[in-house]
């Protein structure tokens, strides 16, 4: 008999609960407005402002998979599908890095 | 079984998780590979065009030639309220499940309802988008690549597209000659000495004119540009293809990427479509919980990949 991982009963430290999810929410509109300003104030292509955006986009998907996804409290059983994933992701585009010659004259 | 075995805990088969949900993840570590495909590629290809060095305004600068957002028309604020719209559509999937876990199915089918709806309007504001790159006729394999003072290897690189781009601008302008619609005189007369130009000229012994060769492609990219800028001055839309440096590259990589993405997002939608349809024939229960967190689940990457595409699209 399947055992359901979601928390049937009304004991809020087992997981997340009405407040969690909207303070993550706020949490996020902030976050995209903050990219939204960094982008604004920065001009376009500048490495710093690009790396802040890229930590603001990295921490707004750590955040939904963490509590939306209930990543926070699976993590222990589902780690070995998804950190072969994001090694091979990272490695993929390394990997491709030597294409780029291919544009140069 | 001995009894004598009951302080010794009992080893179980597999893993401590439904099978719906190990099944669902493995399924998404698939498509993040997917999406990595598209995105990696973009990422590479955009750092990958070589840089350009020339002068402005009197120095010289060196700046990666990767059209910008506003050279594509792409609307960085569009964007962030998309962004917006799917978060919002998150929570309210969440906040769905939250609701059939605690056993209130007329609350997580409305929660279902404004789910659907957000996503609806995202697809929505991004077939407004698109309408928008359509009439610009952004897309790929249209747009011009030469203009002057480039190298005569990236000439001879883009022979094809330009000869492809030299007959699709003529056959614009003659659209334009014989359907003016509201268009000023200005951008008229530019157009039609535009498709003069665009012509050989013979050379006439009797009037002394000599020859003129057609305009060179590269030419006829500025002036195209030119025509748009000064009609986009005036609050006129004229239907010429503009001449971007890496446009079709950028186009490719956009609409595949927005494209595979809006496709997931209608496969979504249809999932909570019949969701919300088995709640208006009765048949959505507590029972279902499991589905509506599989489903949640498939929602919030869709939303991880969406929040990486804005920046990487519309923001750096």
């Amino acid at each position: 008999m399947a055992d359901t991982a979601s928390e049937t009963s009304a004991v809020p430290h087992h997981g997340p609960d009405f407040r969690l999810y909207m303070i993550v929410f706020g949490a996020l509109s902030v976050a995209t407005a903050l990219s939204f300003v960094i982008n604004w104030i920065f001009a376009m292509g500048d490495a710093t402002g690009t790396g802040m955006i890229m930590v603001v986009a990295i921490f707004k998907a750590c955040l939904v998979a963490a509590i939306f996804m209930h990543l926070k409290w699976d993590w222990s059983k589902l780690y070995f599908l998804i950190i072969p994933v994001f090694i091979l992701a990272v490695m993929m585009m390394f990997v491709l890095l030597p294409d780029i010659v291919l544009a140069w004259n | 079984m001995s009894e004598a075995n009951h302080s010794a805990p009992e080893a179980h088969m597999g893993l401590p998780l439904p099978h719906g949900k190990l099944a669902m993840w493995l399924f998404l570590v698939t498509e993040i590979m997917f999406f990595t495909a598209l995105i990696g590629t973009y990422v590479i290809l955009r750092h990958g065009t070589p840089t350009v060095t020339y002068e402005k305004e009197g120095k010289w600068v060196r700046e990666a030639p990767w059209p910008k957002p506003h050279d594509v028309h792409l609307i960085e604020w569009v964007g962030a309220l998309n962004t917006f719209v799917l978060i919002c559509s998150s929570v309210t999937v969440v906040l769905a499940h939250y609701s059939l876990s605690r056993k209130n199915v007329k609350r997580a089918i409305q929660y279902v309802g404004a789910t659907l709806a957000l996503g609806a309007v995202f697809l929505i504001i991004k077939a407004f988008e698109y309408t928008s790159k359509f009439q610009h006729d952004i897309l790929p394999g249209h747009i011009g690549e030469l203009l002057p003072n480039m190298s005569p290897q990236r000439k001879a690189a883009f022979h094809a597209n330009a000869q492809q781009y030299a007959q699709r601008i003529q056959g614009q302008l003659e659209a334009i000659e014989q359907n003016p619609g509201k268009l000023s005189q200005e951008t008229l007369k530019s157009c039609k000495e535009l498709q003069e130009a665009m012509k050989e000229r013979e050379p006439d012994p009797k009037t002394g004119t000599p020859y003129r060769p057609a305009l060179d492609v590269a030419e006829v990219g500025e002036r195209v540009n030119n025509i748009l800028k000064e009609a986009e001055k005036r609050g006129e839309s004229v239907h010429l293809t503009p001449t971007i440096p890496y446009g079709n590259l950028w186009a490719s990589c956009y609409f595949a990427m927005t494209g595979f993405h809006a496709l997931h997002v209608f496969g979504g939608l249809v999932i909570f479509a019949i969701i919300l349809f088995m709640g208006w024939k009765g048949v959505l229960g507590p029972q279902h919980e499991s589905f509506l967190e599989l489903t949640g689940l498939y929602w919030h990457f869709v939303d991880i990949v969406w929040i990486f595409l804005f920046p990487l699209l519309y923001l750096v």
